[in-house]
């Protein structure tokens, strides 16, 4: 009996690179097409992507409403320390960010414990020839339902808030595909980091929550910190691309109003996706000398 | 097709601390335990090879280092020709796994999308692949349910899907972990009847882990009994029963009394190892190795400790695997430790 290969029928003179290339690919939109399939049954959870993160958002939005909106007497003080005329703006940007970074890390950065929850993983990596593949396609199935959220959320935000927007569309498009493959890239590294860690969960969510929503300055200016919390709320690249966002999609400004930041930003997710695609393999076989791969 | 040889893997455990606040805030003491220990194996192409053993035996370690799931800590292991530890992707792609049984399929999905996922991922695609997806169907007898959820099938439909899975690419070698636990007497028949056809049809080499003495018996070309990660007898099944010798197993069943008959009856010179005793409600049944062949059920009812016992019956029993496994580990199968919660 011939075991079926994973090469694919290319011409005989096609690299063993190319046809590896084929593979990996072909193999992450399989992984994609299928988690499509599993999202799709959940249906509850749909509902909650679209809805959940205005409803964290709009709290928020009222809040400063109270405080600082029209005529309100602390409007001074928060135009002075922010210097954005717009607080709705100011608020909504980051915090559509920080919800969309937060679907990624649940999902991505869980993706490894939920393939072991399920009891699955084992079974996954004994069929992939690429390890990877799984994040990718993961990624690509995940894709889709972030363009949902992010549609979604976006309407609801202008049928309710009406933000002032004065877009600089190339900058803000540069931005937001910069800002998506950082949150992944990072969400593979805390993955791969999680095959080690057993509570996994509780590490991620206080990790995510702290850094996106207090150390980044989501909801307010960074300034506020003292010098020490500022410098490590500047290392964060999530600070500077909240801040690439409210420049490019509320100022109009490009990319060169905060070009230190965006060049760190590129920099922090290259290093990001190395990290984590390394992380892998060496946890990978840390977890398969230590025995500890299909715990659940 | 497999090779083992020396194989060795140690595991560390998390020792037990009886300070229940030094358990919540530090970090546990850890002990090494040998999972597997110089362990040799060699199965031929299209044999059906069985690893038995209790629970903590080996088994399952030797099985996941086999399939690329675990690193070896020394020996070497060559599957289909290929290093599980140098050539991890060419050994996958011959081997068809089955492991953590009926969870290692998507509940989710439908049967028909798993084996469409499982043969996407191994290069089927197209035409070739739903082909193949209704053949595997067919083969493990889901054809009627494959396109219902796999969270509505029983325990034995998801086991059987999840072999399905592991065929899909035709693989030349299969590897099933304990795939009849938790089945019911039918559906174990029914998936033993379809390993056998697969082995005996299509040429498959499988090699097979259980803990059910008898199934390994019915099964297996060849067999090997491994305990504490040891390899204690190996053969085929009537060879590794003929170990204990034609004539040596008797089995006295007495009336229940306030006297325990195991142990005089184990002080006995005739008597070698009382291998299994059962107690009923009535009568107690004794299973017993003796040191010479007994040609004559009179010699064991002659025996002194059995005079003040009422008799039911003495007869020769021919040895079973259980009775090797007794004999040469000192242990029942069933009454050895769980080391499956090794970290």
């Amino acid at each position: 009996m011939q075991a079926h290969s994973s090469s694919y029928k290319l011409p005989e003179t096609a690299s063993a690179w190319l046809r590896d290339a084929i593979t990996y690919w072909l193999d992450s939109l399989t992984i994609a097409k299928y988690s499509i399939f599993i999202f799709s049954r959940y249906r509850s959870w749909l509902l909650n992507l679209m809805i959940g993160p205005f409803l964290m958002i709009a709290p928020f939005v009222f809040l400063g409403d109270t405080l600082v909106g029209e005529g309100k007497p602390l409007t001074g003080s928060y135009f002075t320390g922010t210097e954005f005329t717009d607080y709705i703006g100011f608020l909504v940007v980051p915090l559509i960010a920080v919800n969309l970074s937060n679907t990624v890390f649940t999902w991505i950065g869980g993706l490894i414990r939920q393939e072991q929850l399920m009891g699955t993983f084992e079974r996954a990596l004994v069929t992939t020839q690429f390890t990877s593949t799984m994040f990718i396609g993961k990624t690509i199935a995940h894709l889709l339902y972030l363009a949902i959220f992010a549609v979604s959320t976006v309407a609801l935000v202008f049928l309710w808030v009406s933000p002032e927007f004065d877009v600089n569309l190339t900058a803000a498009v540069i931005v937001i595909i910069l800002h998506v493959l950082c949150v992944y890239g990072m969400a593979f590294a805390m993955s791969s980091l999680l095959i080690r860690v057993t509570d996994s969960w509780t590490v991620q969510t206080v990790m995510t929550r702290a850094v996106l929503s207090i150390l980044a300055g989501a909801t307010f200016p960074i300034v506020i910190f003292p010098g020490w919390l500022q410098a490590i709320a500047k290392a964060i690249p999530f600070t500077w691309i909240f801040e690439l966002e409210r420049q490019t999609l509320l100022q109009g400004n490009g990319i060169d109003a905060e070009l230190g930041g965006f060049i760190y930003v590129v920099l922090a997710t290259i290093f990001m996706w190395i990290f984590g695609f390394v992380m892998l393999r060496v946890e990978l076989a840390n977890a398969k000398r230590r025995g500890s791969l299909g715990n659940f | 097709m497999i090779e083992v040889k020396s194989l060795k893997k140690r595991f560390r455990r998390a020792m037990p601390d009886s300070a229940k606040w030094r358990r919540i805030v530090s970090r546990p003491k850890y002990e090494t335990v040998e999972a597997v220990s110089g362990l040799d194996l060699e199965i031929e192409k299209g044999e059906f090879f069985s690893l038995l053993g209790p629970n903590g035996a080996g088994k399952t370690t030797t099985v996941r280092i086999l399939c690329t799931l675990l690193l070896p800590d020394g020996g070497s292991c060559r599957v289909a020709g290929y290093d599980v530890v140098d050539d991890q992707r060419a050994v996958r792609r011959n081997i068809g796994v089955s492991i953590r049984g009926e969870r290692s399929v998507y509940w989710k999905l439908t049967g028909r999308q798993n084996l469409e996922y499982f043969s996407n991922l191994y290069g089927l695609r197209g035409k070739s692949a739903r082909s193949r997806v209704c053949e595997i169907a067919e083969t493990v007898g889901l054809s009627d349910r494959i396109d219902d959820y796999v969270e509505h099938y029983s325990m034995g439909m998801k086991q059987r899907l999840a072999i399905g899975a592991s065929l899909i690419h035709r693989p030349p070698i299969l590897v099933l972990d304990e795939p009849t636990i938790g089945l019911d007497p039918n559906g174990a028949r029914a998936l033993r009847s379809l390993l056998k056809e697969l082995c005996s049809t299509e040429g498959v080499t499988i090699l097979y882990t259980t803990h059910y003495m008898q199934e390994a018996h019915e099964l297996s070309d060849r067999l090997a009994i491994i305990h504490r990660g040891k390899k204690v007898i190996e053969g085929s099944p009537a060879e590794v029963c003929a170990s204990l010798g034609d004539e040596n197993i008797v089995e006295i069943t007495v009336s229940n009394s306030d006297d325990d008959v195991e142990q005089p009856l184990s002080n006995e010179r005739v008597i070698d190892k009382i291998l299994h005793v059962e107690r009923g409600l009535l009568t107690t049944t004794v299973r017993a190795r003796t040191v010479v062949p007994v040609r004559s059920v009179a010699l064991i009812s002659g025996l002194e400790p059995l005079r003040n016992f009422d008799i039911q019956s003495i007869h020769l029993a021919q040895p079973s695997l259980e009775d090797v496994f007794v004999s040469l580990t000192g242990s029942n199968i069933t009454e050895v430790g769980d080391a499956s919660s090794l970290e």
